[in-house]
């Protein structure tokens, strides 16, 4: 089933707080109820590199969020495949309710999606 | 149609995606859409920072928002958790930190139940973010 909603995560873990409140938004999507995908985008793949820990960088640990999205309804998250690859990721063990997801598929997701937010 | 926009770039940060997001607000009404709420997240609520001073040579964005908002009916929120981390306080999270109110008159403060709410009751949402990349 198509989420009527997409939140697109493009930004790198750390460097600012954007990766947080593309976070935040979608787990408020979930927390009222509406369908959700969380679309890791670009850079934003960086996010998902394991064992990672923003508080060694005295910031709230992103990662262990992102692990626990299941827990709290957020039951699409999706990562570009292209953007794995152009960062060395294909590799990596990512958490797995993941889906690995091609730029082609995703555009046609875009497209039938209610609503787009872009972080 | 029925709008709302997501702000997320600053008026103060030097880029220009605050001012397109006030363009683009006021294109909307004037072609005759609903602007129904415009809710200011991450470094976006400082939109809503009262003490921040705009140079007399450059253009006052929150003028700029207060005015199209109080003739349009159009609210605007900004996120009480971001306003939090950029000092912009209402009476209510000033009295608990025991601090000044900063926030502009004309905002009020939400949570990110308010952008859910936009999201669910628009027929478009439009996001305004300034590019993060190096």
């Amino acid at each position: 089933m198509t989420p009527s909603v997409i939140v697109i995560s493009r930004t790198p873990p750390q460097g600012s707080s954007r990766s947080r409140a593309a976070l935040d938004a979608a787990l408020a999507l979930a927390a009222f109820d509406q369908p959700v995908a969380l679309l890791f985008l670009g850079a934003g793949v960086l996010q998902l590199f394991p064992d990672q820990d923003g508080r060694t960088l005295g910031r709230r640990d992103l990662y262990r969020q992102i692990e626990s999205l299941p827990l709290y309804d957020v039951e699409h998250v999706w990562a570009e495949q292209e953007a794995l690859e152009t960062f060395g990721l294909e590799a990596v063990v990512l958490p797995d309710f993941v889906s690995v997801v091609g730029l082609a598929e995703l555009r046609h997701r875009l497209g039938r999606a209610h609503q787009v937010l872009t972080f | 149609m029925n709008y709302s926009l997501l702000v997320l770039a600053s008026p103060l940060s030097g880029g220009t995606a605050n001012r397109s997001a006030c363009r683009f607000a006021e294109a909307v009404i004037s072609r005759g859409h609903a602007l129904r709420r415009v809710f200011f997240y991450d470094r976006g609520a400082e939109t809503a920072l009262a003490t921040a001073v705009t140079p007399p040579d450059s253009e006052d964005l929150r003028s700029a928002w207060l005015s199209l908002a109080e003739e349009n009916a159009t609210e605007l929120v900004s996120c009480v958790a971001s306003g939090l981390r950029q000092g912009v306080l209402d009476d209510g999270e000033a009295a608990r930190h025991a601090r000044p109110r900063t926030q502009l008159k004309g905002f009020t403060t939400g949570g990110l139940g308010l952008l859910v709410d936009a999201i669910a009751g628009s027929d478009r949402v439009v996001t305004f973010g300034e590019s993060m990349d190096p």
